[in-house]
């Protein structure tokens, strides 16, 4: 059981991370589709009830499309800079 | 346009009459705006007035003025942190210029304010239930320009402003959350669109539907609603 206790401490911290709200985390996974109302969520998210797997997933999913939302920006690769170049009828340089 | 000092219940009537019109647009640079100007015609002696929403920290969010002078005795208060307004919304007091401890308490505010022109001010905090959602002032070139009753009247008119201003903020703050909404279900839809479509020409259940939404996203690092949108807009299979 060490491992499921790991995974749901991991499931706790990126919610933490994540910086919202239970309100706003359940307007994003409404939003994705979540059926789950915003109390059954909150006992979920303190590990009062279970959820189905595909809600526990529509769950995860809304944290982490917010994680990415907050996450420092990604390096660049050749082809990005290729595509600007190609792109910017010469207007663009790269940086 | 002078109006005569008003007792509070005609404060509150003219803030009634303007919150028909500009809840209507409900911004609230506009709500200061008004609330500065009539500021200006209802106290005595003024030659301008500032107004500024600040956070609970203390920072300033929003603010209006009559004039550049006073848009400039604001912003230095905000500047060193010192002054007149952030004393009234801190302390939820009035303060009126005049008092032995002036220079005690905004020793690099009120020497420069006096450069600028400045001699008299009163300021009090917009309280709005238990806090103070900002800070109004108004001022004057002219020494000991306002007395007690001016500081009674900019606290009453002050009150009149919270409760005015708060209502536009909650407009704005409602006006926002129905927009949040409207999208929210909008993309709602759209995924669920896209997982009957995928439903149909994979012959898989709801939650496999949804779980190749998530994969796709993963794997080309886009948000689900934009998967579903390409799904939904592409006629053949992806």
């Amino acid at each position: 059981m060490a491992a499921s206790a790991d995974l749901t401490q991991q499931f706790r911290h990126a919610f933490e991370s994540a910086d919202v709200s239970v309100d706003e985390v359940w307007l994003r996974f409404f939003g994705l589709g979540g059926e789950a109302d915003r109390f059954e969520l909150d006992a979920y998210l303190n590990g009062a009830i279970t959820l189905p797997s595909i809600e526990h997933d529509i769950l995860a999913h809304a944290i982490n499309e917010r994680l990415d939302e907050i996450a420092p920006p990604r390096a660049p690769y050749s082809a990005d800079f290729q595509r600007v170049n190609v792109a910017g009828d010469g207007e663009e340089e790269d940086s | 346009m002078t109006v005569d000092p008003s007792p509070a219940e005609e404060l509150a009537g003219v803030f009634a009459r303007m919150s028909g019109v500009l809840l209507s647009e409900a911004t609230v640079a506009t709500a200061l705006a008004t609330v500065t100007s009539l500021a200006v015609d209802t106290i005595p002696g003024s030659s301008g007035c500032g107004v500024s929403l600040l956070d609970p920290n203390g920072r300033r969010t929003t603010s209006a003025a009559t004039d550049p002078l006073v848009e400039q005795l604001d912003d230095l208060q905000y500047q060193l942190d010192e002054g007149p307004c952030l004393s009234a919304w801190r302390d939820l007091t009035v303060l009126r210029s005049g008092a032995q401890d002036d220079e005690r308490r905004w020793p690099s505010w009120l020497p420069r304010a006096h450069q600028l022109g400045m001699r008299a001010f009163v300021s009090a905090p917009l309280i709005n239930g238990a806090t103070a959602l900002g800070a109004i002032k108004v001022y004057s070139t002219a020494v000991e320009a306002f007395d007690e009753r001016d500081g009674d009247l900019l606290r009453r008119f002050g009150e009149q402003a919270a409760i005015f201003v708060g209502n536009v903020l909650t407009v704005r703050a409602a006006a926002r959350l129905s927009d949040q909404l409207k999208e929210t279900l909008k993309f709602r839809d759209l995924i669920a669109m896209a997982r009957g479509n995928l439903m149909a020409r994979r012959g898989i259940s709801a939650d496999e539907a949804f779980r190749e939404l998530m994969a796709e996203s993963y794997r080309t690092r886009r948000l689900v609603r934009d998967v579903a949108a390409d799904i939904v807009a592409s006629p053949v299979e992806i």
